[in-house]
């Protein structure tokens, strides 16, 4: 059963490329990769490479609070401590768009069911200290469905391109990202 | 197969200006809405004055919703502008990072044709 899962696990990592293997060689991160893969990967790169370069320290757990505290995903960390930084933008600063835009398409939403709700006659007229009755209430349903449909609209216009150019913005760095180990 | 040899060429040149245009454009648009959601006020303003022959503040006693639907209308012409400077910024920032990664795929190729 060892032996098989060891195997299982040769085959995979001797699909992938000395770089990638050398990486987390030196890496030695221990919580993401076992003992085992470990041991394969030694095998292997003392097939393909004549000297195994040393292992940094052992990572043994995750640090995971600072990023937590900036706020920051992983991946985004990572684009941020690179040192081959683009040229031509600033990462910084797509990942605060990044953010300013999440915010603000939430905000569309607050702020434009509260125009929706200020529309409602029955709401108004609760401002002016005055409550509508049961009957007229249902008098304003067809008004209060077309503000409803209205607002619905306006929020789904601005709500949905919003979140999609952030994602556009994410995988386009991704990309740029990308291109850059290529080099 | 291009006239210059330089990985910079014309096609990125057209997309950096059209970045930059779109960086430019973000800043007008958010002052100009900028200044609209401050005619908000004018505009309630002058209702006051016409309809209700007051002042803004002897309207929102009148009618204290009128707060709301002021501070509501502000935040709505307020907000137009900021999508519209982000999605000018985004457009800008997603221009420049194709630039920047058909670049650094060219320099790839170079570098592999020069070995």
């Amino acid at each position: 059963m060892s032996e098989e899962f060891r195997n299982q696990i040769y085959k995979e990592l001797d699909l992938r490329e000395t770089d990638a293997l050398l990486d987390i060689w030196q890496s030695n991160d221990r919580v993401e990769w076992s003992d085992i893969a470990f041991d394969v990967i030694k095998e292997i790169l003392g097939k393909r490479i004549d000297e195994i370069p040393p292992q940094n320290e052992p990572i043994l757990e995750h640090k995971e609070e600072s990023i937590e505290d900036d706020g920051l995903e992983e991946w985004e960390t990572k684009l941020l401590d690179d040192k081959d930084q683009p040229e031509l933008y600033d990462t910084l600063e797509v990942l605060s768009l990044k953010d300013n835009i999440n915010k603000v398409a939430n905000a569309v939403i607050v702020v434009y069911v509260l125009i929706g709700l200020l529309n409602f006659q029955f709401v108004r007229m609760l401002f002016q200290g005055t409550v509508l009755s049961f009957s007229g209430i249902v008098q304003t349903i067809p008004n209060m469905l077309v503000t409803l449909f209205s607002i619905g609209l306006q929020i789904l216009v601005l709500y949905f391109p919003l979140k999609a150019l952030a994602q556009i913005l994410r995988i386009l760095m991704e990309m740029e990202f990308n291109s850059r180990k290529a080099k | 197969m291009k006239e210059n040899d330089g990985l910079f060429d014309i096609k990125h040149l057209r997309l950096w200006r059209i970045s930059a245009q779109a960086d430019l454009f973000s800043k007008i648009i958010f002052v100009i809405y900028v200044l609209s959601a401050l005619g908000q006020i004018f505009k309630y303003s002058q209702t006051a004055n016409t309809q209700y022959h007051t002042d803004l503040l002897g309207l929102f006693s009148q009618n204290p919703i009128f707060i709301l639907d002021l501070l509501l209308q502000v935040a709505r012409v307020s907000l137009q502008g900021i999508v519209y400077y982000l999605v000018l910024k985004g457009v800008g920032l997603g221009l420049n990072m194709i630039v920047e990664t058909d670049i650094n795929y060219r320099e790839q190729k170079v570098e592999g044709g020069e070995e």
